[in-house]
């Protein structure tokens, strides 16, 4: 097997894994029993730059657990 | 009801057919099921195959036949017909359409007619598509390019809601279908532009113009008086919410709508088709996700405007309009009368070019489309 | 190759998520969803990745000395790995109308060598064979990415029965396709160079001859489908070889079957007559010993949407095969694809290189006998 480009002993940092968006990715989150398709719609508005900004539509969706996921 | 001898059979297109010489058995194949018919004959009927091409009369196929081979020709005519093999090759023009409007969808409809396997159902699907008053928010690379299509297969009604303008100088050029007016000296606003371009391809085409921007307090009654079928592209300031908020009123008034793809992180999404009652509405699709997001929380990015940091490509706006456009299409020419899809997304990805799928079940306990 | 002193920072659209295991994190790409899971030991190291915007390696080393080593292999990993970029570079990406285009490029290309990548785009000579309804829409889509020449190739005027896909209107009915192209792109992309030929394709001499007149060019796509694209691939292709131009057969279609692909780069990957030769080996035995019924004037429907899929697929080839090198590589070498519209899936056939190829083996390199 040919020796990874890094790795955690020498440079401190190694790759776990690449994948091209395929499902079930190894270390995925540690609940989440589906694919990579079914997540990762709201990486922009997920972080704190954007959810301050939105409370209106949040408060006029009144959506069970919290913030709205798309 | 026996055929007349001015009938021109035609075989239709989308139908293949082999034949084995030997033992006089020709095979039917359906191109679009995949169907297929074995029929054994007499060698003069199959020797008679290559002139059902819509020129040769019966009456003209007949001539020189004794009659008790005219007999067996009427039968096995009749019993093609029965099949949904044979067609009248006239069969365009007894649709109900004008000629313009059967001319420019002659194409498609041959298409329908290989799909749903006779005239009737093609003409009863097609005035489906024509009557109905589509609203489609959002007119961006996606929209605007789905709009093209919906044209094309003959939709004629339409509500367009965008509040935003064309900038001449913007990259918004390099996302135009149809660039019709290219010198937008001043700024034209979306709706405007798209109902000029509209024209271009059918002077029928009647559309109402909402030059909006879809909020919390926008008048959904009087917006989406008469529609029939909403596409949803609207991604500001998030297409959850506007999914939400378009998808509650749907399921309400019975009215089916699909979340249309192209927003960030979903450049190539297929969308997803919701019919009230019936398939996950967003707020299904949004309980599900609550569900398999709760622990992907991305950390707080470094740089605070990325508006401009945000990637998109041509080909993958153009892959979810015509995703989307299939989903509206397969819709109206549906013969149950309304789609069987499951909830669910598909994702093409352009590192491999797979098309990812995953399910969405609706949520039993859902506030807004269980009873 | 990559510079410590440009500054740098994460780039807008990638996504950093923690996992559950310990000291592993998720690099979401989100313009192409691709997923990098790195295990990062010291925490200081994931904290100025997060914090990243606008400093350089070579700084970050100087200010964190003890762990230096580390951070200079991890930046420059994360540059390669197209997760960090110049930030020089993301300001000329900013002023660029084709902003959209870089970034997702930027998912492939590493920052330090986008603009020279860009550069060769820009450089490009595109030959496009056919404008009908694949080739308007892919022509449109070619230009908007940005090449520097685009030869439109196609004998035929405008018809109404063209009008249910592509890119034409009704006022363009009677007029020539490429003409009515090349005069909409003279305003819509003014840098682009448009050459035009009206020439029906019937002998492969007039490919030769066109093609030396127009001197290098970077890549031919064959959307020419009258016959059929298997006619128009053989009149074209084996120029292409002779002269060593990658050429890709865009659109073709079987009712509910878009045709996808293939890409050749000529003593490369198969070429055409490989993939041929391959495709008979594959032949349907139920009907290899029955005569099929030759039907010449079949008129095979067809869809605005499954153009616009075609159009899609062939766009995201164009991209590969411009840019083929390190970074992107031509998907559709060597395969077929076929999207279905009855089941929305897309199915892909690979094929090797042919040892007795009368187009691509050795021993028949030059000049390519096409029979």
């Amino acid at each position: 097997m040919a020796k990874p480009k890094y790795d955690l002993q020498t440079h401190g940092f190694e790759e776990v894994s690449f994948e091209a968006g395929m499902m079930n990715g190894q270390e995925y989150t540690g609940g989440c029993s589906g694919g990579r398709s079914d997540c990762c719609t709201r990486t922009c508005s997920l972080d704190e730059n954007f959810a301050e900004s939105e409370k209106g539509w949040e408060d006029f969706l009144k959506v069970e657990g919290g913030q709205v996921q798309y | 009801m026996k055929l007349q001898d001015d009938y021109k059979p035609y075989l239709r297109d989308g139908v293949d057919a082999y034949v084995d010489d030997q033992r006089l058995i020709v095979t039917f194949v359906f191109l679009s099921t995949r169907q297929r018919l074995q029929v054994k004959a007499e060698q003069w009927l199959i020797q008679l195959l290559p002139f059902f091409d819509g020129v040769h009369s019966i009456a003209e196929l007949s001539h020189e036949l004794p009659e008790i081979k005219r007999e067996k020709l009427h039968l096995f005519l009749g019993y093609l017909q029965s099949k949904g093999l044979l067609v009248d090759s006239e069969w365009l023009r007894q649709l109900v359409f004008d000629d313009e409007y059967t001319s420019s969808l002659q194409r498609q409809l041959n298409f329908m007619l290989d799909i749903l396997g006779s005239p009737k159902c093609v003409s009863k699907a097609q005035n489906k598509i024509q009557c109905a008053q589509v609203a489609i928010f959002g007119l961006g690379a996606v929209g605007s390019a789905l709009f093209l299509e919906l044209l094309q297969m003959g939709f004629q009604n339409f509500v367009l809601v965008d509040g935003k303008n064309l900038r001449p100088d913007s990259s918004d050029r390099h996302t135009l279908p149809l660039a019709i007016d290219l010198s937008l000296e001043t700024p034209t606003s979306k709706v405007d532009y798209y109902e000029k371009c509209a024209r271009t391809l059918n002077k029928n085409v009647r559309i109402r113009k909402e030059k909006i921007k879809l909020t919390t307090g926008t008048e959904l009654d009087t917006l989406l008086n008469k529609v029939t079928f909403v596409i949803n592209f609207a991604d500001e300031p998030y297409i959850g919410y506007t999914s939400l908020r378009l998808s509650r009123y749907c399921v309400e008034n019975d009215i089916p709508m699909i979340v249309g793809g192209g927003f960030d992180a979903h450049l190539a999404s297929m969308g997803e088709l919701i019919i009230p009652k019936l398939t996950p509405c967003s707020d299904c699709y949004n309980s599900y996700f609550q569900e398999t997001l709760k622990n992907w929380k991305p950390i707080k990015h470094a740089v605070r405007d990325r508006s401009k940091g945000i990637g998109g490509l041509k080909s993958m706006s153009q892959f979810s309009a015509s995703s989307v456009a299939l989903k509206v299409f397969r819709y109206f020419v549906n013969t149950g009368g309304q789609a069987t899809e499951n909830g669910g997304r598909g994702e093409f990805k352009f590192r491999d070019y797979s098309i990812d799928h995953f399910s969405v079940r609706r949520n039993p306990n859902c506030a807004v489309c269980c009873d | 190759m990559i510079d410590k002193t440009e500054n740098l920072r994460l780039r807008p659209s990638v996504s950093i998520v923690s996992t559950a295991t310990e000291n592993v994190w998720e690099f979401f790409l989100s313009n192409t969803r691709q997923v990098r899971h790195l295990r990062i030991r010291d925490q200081r190291l994931i904290h100025l990745v997060t914090q990243l915007n606008g400093t350089s390696i070579a700084d970050l080393v100087k200010e964190h000395p003890d762990i230096g080593s580390e951070i200079a292999h991890l930046f420059t990993a994360l540059v390669e790995w197209c997760i960090v970029e110049y930030q020089s570079v993301s300001k000329t990406i900013f002023d660029s109308t084709h902003y959209r285009t870089l970034n997702f490029l930027s998912d492939f290309i590493p920052s330090y060598a986008l603009l020279s990548e860009q550069r060769r785009f820009r450089n490009s000579k595109v030959i496009l064979i056919g404008c009908g309804g694949v080739g308007s829409l892919l022509a449109d889509g070619i230009a908007a990415i940005g090449v520097g020449e685009l030869t439109l190739w196609d004998p035929d005027d405008v018809k109404n029965n063209n009008l249910n896909r592509g890119l034409f209107t009704r006022q363009d009915v009677g007029k020539s396709k490429v003409r009515v192209l090349a005069d909409r792109f003279e305003k819509l992309y003014p840098d682009l160079k448009v050459t035009t030929v009206t020439e029906l394709l019937e002998q492969e001499t007039q490919i030769s001859r066109h093609f030396g007149q127009l001197g290098s060019t970077d890549l031919v796509i064959n959307a020419a489908d009258y016959p059929n694209v298997d006619v128009t691939s053989k009149l074209i292709f084996p120029t292409c070889m002779n002269l060593k131009i990658p050429h890709i057969v865009a659109g073709g279609y079987n009712l509910h079957l878009s045709l996808i692909g293939p890409t050749i780069i000529p003593f490369e990957t198969p070429c055409y007559k490989c993939i041929e030769m391959g495709l008979e080996q594959l032949q349907n035995e139920d009907f290899s010993h029955l005569r099929k019924l030759v039907r010449p004037k079949r008129n095979i429907g067809n869809l605005a949407p499954l153009a616009g899929i075609s159009v899609s697929f062939t766009l995201n080839e164009t991209i590969r095969t411009l840019l083929r090198g390190s970074f992107l590589y031509p998907f559709m070498s060597g395969k077929r694809g076929e999207f279905n519209y009855l089941s929305n899936q897309v199915n892909y056939t690979t094929f090797e290189r042919q040892a007795n190829c009368s187009w691509c083996s050795n021993t028949h390199k030059h000049p390519v006998n096409p029979s």
